[in-house]
């Protein structure tokens, strides 16, 4: 788990970061949860998993009714939400 | 002893008893060309005689399981070349007169948390990179970096007095603690050898 995984870097080399760390944990078979309040971190993973796009999902956690509840979305709509400029964080 | 391993394909077999014929059925389509272990359980470690009656200059293996008609083949399964611990394991069983098989214990998987309110420990960072020094994959993690940080040439440990550290080889004058590269730099060097530290399940 890689909390706040854009935290140090600037934002122009997060989708080569995500590339490096997809590439890796394919290499390794490790799987990521990453967390992130960034809207450019998202887009930069969904641009450094080109070429992986089954192995990209985001889980959006909102507070309603005082739970957490998660909704996931496939990388697909992660894309057409960063294109059409919609809320993911 | 430690067991015996072989590999359908590369070394032949002689097939005569039930565990044998049952792994000349083996197979495994995950599209890509994977590597099936087959690990000789102790009880089976018998001596391995040569088949005098080969033309071969090169002995053919034969496994005797006569004598133990109750031993069991373990098989690790890797799915990925490079792996030092197996995905999954099986034991093939002999009961009488069937073939069972067992599936075997899980394999355990590590997990790693990257804090991002929680300092790095170059301790630990310098014992990652160590192990990826040991596997001939230091390489790997300098390329990978050097796509953020172009200047880096080379990365080694250093033993300071407040303990080891990974220091960075960046061009002329000393080398530079890599606490001294940024933090996206410093990250990405714990997280990429943890990758590798979770397949020898070490940390």
């Amino acid at each position: 788990m890689i909390d706040e995984i854009d935290a140090g870097l600037h934002f122009s080399v997060l989708p080569e970061v995500w590339r490096i760390i997809v590439a890796a944990s394919v290499e390794y078979s490790v799987q990521i949860f990453a967390t992130t309040h960034s809207y450019e971190c998202i887009d930069a993973a969904v641009k450094g998993s080109a070429g992986n796009d089954d192995k990209l999902a985001l889980f959006r956690l909102t507070r309603r009714d005082g739970d957490i509840r998660a909704t996931r979305v496939e990388h697909e709509g992660i894309r057409s939400a960063v294109d059409f400029a919609l809320e993911l964080r | 002893m430690s067991p015996r391993e072989h590999t359908p394909g590369g070394s032949s077999f002689a097939m005569a008893s039930p565990i044998l014929r049952f792994l000349s059925k083996v197979s495994i389509d995950h599209g890509r060309k994977d590597r099936l272990r087959i690990r000789v359980s102790e009880d089976l470690a018998l001596p391995i005689d040569s088949d005098q009656s080969s033309n071969s200059s090169t002995p053919i293996p034969v496994i005797s399981t006569t004598t133990l008609p109750s031993s069991s083949l373990n098989l690790e399964y890797y799915a990925n070349r490079r792996s030092d611990i197996p995905d999954g394991v099986s034991t093939i069983r002999i009961d009488r007169d069937r073939t069972a098989i067992e599936r075997s214990s899980q394999v355990s998987q590590r997990a790693f948390f990257f804090l991002a309110s929680h300092p790095g420990d170059s301790r630990a960072d310098a014992q990652r990179f160590s192990r990826l020094v040991e596997a001939r994959r230091k390489q790997d993690l300098i390329e990978a970096l050097r796509r953020i940080e172009p200047r880096l040439r080379d990365l080694t440990v250093l033993l300071q007095p407040t303990g080891p550290t990974v220091a960075a080889d960046i061009g002329p004058g000393p080398l530079v603690p890599t606490s001294y590269m940024g933090q996206g730099f410093e990250r990405l060097l714990s997280i990429i050898p943890a990758f590798y530290s979770r397949r020898v399940g070490q940390f």
